[in-house]
């Protein structure tokens, strides 16, 4: 077929469109699209289970709740904790309480280092087993410094207290100024007026920019979907504290919010075999916390960052160990 | 421009295209933790009781299979003072209590179901804080405030009670000074090292968890040189 028995028209006014540019607009079109469905493919993959319900995407800022939508969010997730894990969950949403500010104070003098608090807030909270979510750190320090950087987490000694070392655990310091509360995009984690700064999960969008903010490194972030053995499920959850989180949330140390909001001392305390926890109300001029604050050595960490942690560190007074004989007679006189 | 009528190859954007879909199917993407059959640290690991068992007051003692109160002996056998010697009896007590290193100073010598506070006033195994305070002044009074020892219970006095225990529900007042603790595992990190479930850290050290320690223990038994 020569050019001059071709049909005037159309096929002459759009020469692109011949045999040859056909086929290769067309290899190209299956090859991006080959690519969007083999980008696509995890997809296929997935668990409809990890998708959030109508009801959770609809779900409004657990501030912006009206009481109804609180008791239908709260009926929602004792429903898919029964149906995931198989327990009756009791999940209660506990508002501050006026008059209340918590306060933590530790005694470094007492703590062994025995990470009994570590785990007893693991079983506490509800935190994923694998991979491992813990929100407390418990730092092993050098004798003769408070460089954090100096301190290891990773020890494993057959006892504890090394006596050439100092244990130091570090959680959420709940601070007054929250770096944390002031880098997130979307609102979904902030300070209660009782002092615990919670996140709701389910506003969370998993950026991880309070991670970073954090300077004691108390938040952590469910990079995969956490997973709870069976039979240790905690059933006493609340929503802004111990309820199962979903993959891609962060989460951190509220006090045990579930517990402390009900009056109850939180289990990182209660766990503690040499008593070195106290926590209460620093409102309240008798509660224990507010007498060590008037009475002991107080400090806190990372003071020039200005972060006024409710998290304090303190010492007893200094006196010979039972059974180390007393070098110097004048001693302690 | 190539020959009109013979075959062309796909232009590169498609090749390129094609090469993007078998890398994304090929799937260099997360492949997941392994599976960890469960927390390596058992519940029962982690329980909120006192470290001793309380003793009842008076005590009692085993004495060839029967518990017996002290008076039952004591009572025949008086004991003026402390014996210059070994004790014929009470030898599983190894007395480490610093300079008080006379049963006499805190057991009472007439009245052995007693303890006694300043050589004459007799208080019972109930009050044992009052003897204790004789010497640890700062302590006791730590402890009268509620911030010394271990506390369980609530916070709140108005929703309920907090369990205060006695100085003897934790320290052996014999040896005051806490043994050694073994810590539970500590934390796994997500990137570094093997994953997975660990001993029980101390039974074995080339199975820590410290992924730089590895390092350390080779250096310390000075296999450095033979690595490099």
């Amino acid at each position: 077929m020569s050019p001059e028995e071709r049909p005037p028209i159309e096929a002459q006014s759009e020469p692109d469109m011949d045999r040859r540019n056909f086929l290769r607009n067309g290899v190209t079109a299956a090859g991006a699209m080959s690519a969007v469905a083999a980008a696509l493919s995890p997809l296929k993959d997935m668990d409809p289970d990890d998708l959030p319900s109508v009801r959770q995407f609809l779900q409004k800022h657990y501030r912006e709740m009206t009481p109804e939508e609180l008791e239908e969010a709260l009926a929602r997730i004792a429903e898919q904790v029964q149906e995931r894990h198989g327990v009756e969950a009791h999940v209660t949403a506990p508002e501050a309480k006026d008059g209340v500010e918590f306060v933590y104070a530790l005694n470094l003098s007492r703590c062994v280092g025995c990470r009994q608090c570590v785990h007893a807030c693991v079983q506490e909270n509800n935190q994923s087993r694998s991979p491992e979510v813990q929100y407390i750190s418990v730092l092993e320090m050098p004798r003769g410094t408070m460089d954090l950087e100096q301190g290891d987490c990773h020890y494993d000694r057959a006892l504890v207290p090394d006596e050439d070392h100092f244990y130091l655990p570090i959680q959420c310091h709940q601070c007054a100024k929250a770096p944390c509360v002031k880098v997130c995009p979307v609102g979904a984690t902030w300070t209660e007026p009782d002092g615990i700064t919670v996140v709701d999960y389910d506003w969370c969008i998993g950026c991880r920019y309070c991670e970073a903010a954090c300077p004691y490194h108390a938040r952590r972030f469910n990079y995969a979907k956490p997973s709870i053995p069976e039979g240790q499920v905690n059933p006493d959850m609340s929503y802004l504290s111990n309820r199962p989180r979903e993959q891609g949330v962060m989460e951190k140390c509220h006090f045990c919010l579930q517990r402390t909001r009900e009056g109850r001392l939180p289990a990182c305390l209660e766990v503690c075999p040499v008593g070195a926890r106290k926590f209460g109300n620093a409102l309240d001029p008798e509660s224990d916390v507010a007498q060590i604050l008037r009475t002991k050595r107080v400090l806190i960490l990372k003071e020039e960052l200005g972060t006024l942690p409710r998290f304090f560190y303190y010492f007893d007074e200094r006196y010979p160990r039972a059974g180390s004989p007393t070098q110097d007679p004048e001693e302690g006189k | 421009m190539g020959q009109r009528g013979s075959f062309a190859l796909p232009p590169p954007i498609a090749w390129g295209f094609f090469m993007m879909a078998a890398l994304l199917l090929w799937s260099p993407r997360w492949t997941g933790l392994p599976d960890m059959a469960g927390s390596s640290v058992h519940p029962d690991s982690v329980q909120v009781r006192a470290l001793r068992a309380g003793l009842p007051s008076p005590p009692t003692i085993e004495v060839a299979g029967f518990d017996m109160n002290c008076v039952e002996c004591h009572d025949l056998f008086a004991t003026v003072n402390d014996p210059p010697h070994e004790l014929g009896q009470h030898q599983h007590i190894r007395l480490n209590h610093g300079m008080n290193d006379r049963c006499l100073n805190c057991h009472d010598t007439s009245q052995r179901d007693k303890l006694v506070l300043h050589g004459q006033q007799q208080i019972s195994f109930d009050e044992v804080h009052l003897l204790c305070a004789k010497c640890h002044g700062p302590t006791f009074r730590d402890w009268e405030r509620g911030i010394h020892g271990r506390s369980n219970g609530y916070w709140d006095a108005s929703r309920g009670a907090q369990e205060r225990l006695t100085c003897t529900r934790c320290h052996d007042p014999h040896s005051p000074a806490f043994p050694g603790i073994a810590p539970l595992p500590g934390p796994q990190t997500l990137r570094m090292g093997p994953q997975g479930p660990k001993a029980m850290p101390g039974a074995d050290h080339g199975d820590s968890r410290n992924p730089l320690s590895h390092g350390r223990q080779a250096r310390a038994l000075g296999r450095e040189s033979e690595s490099r």
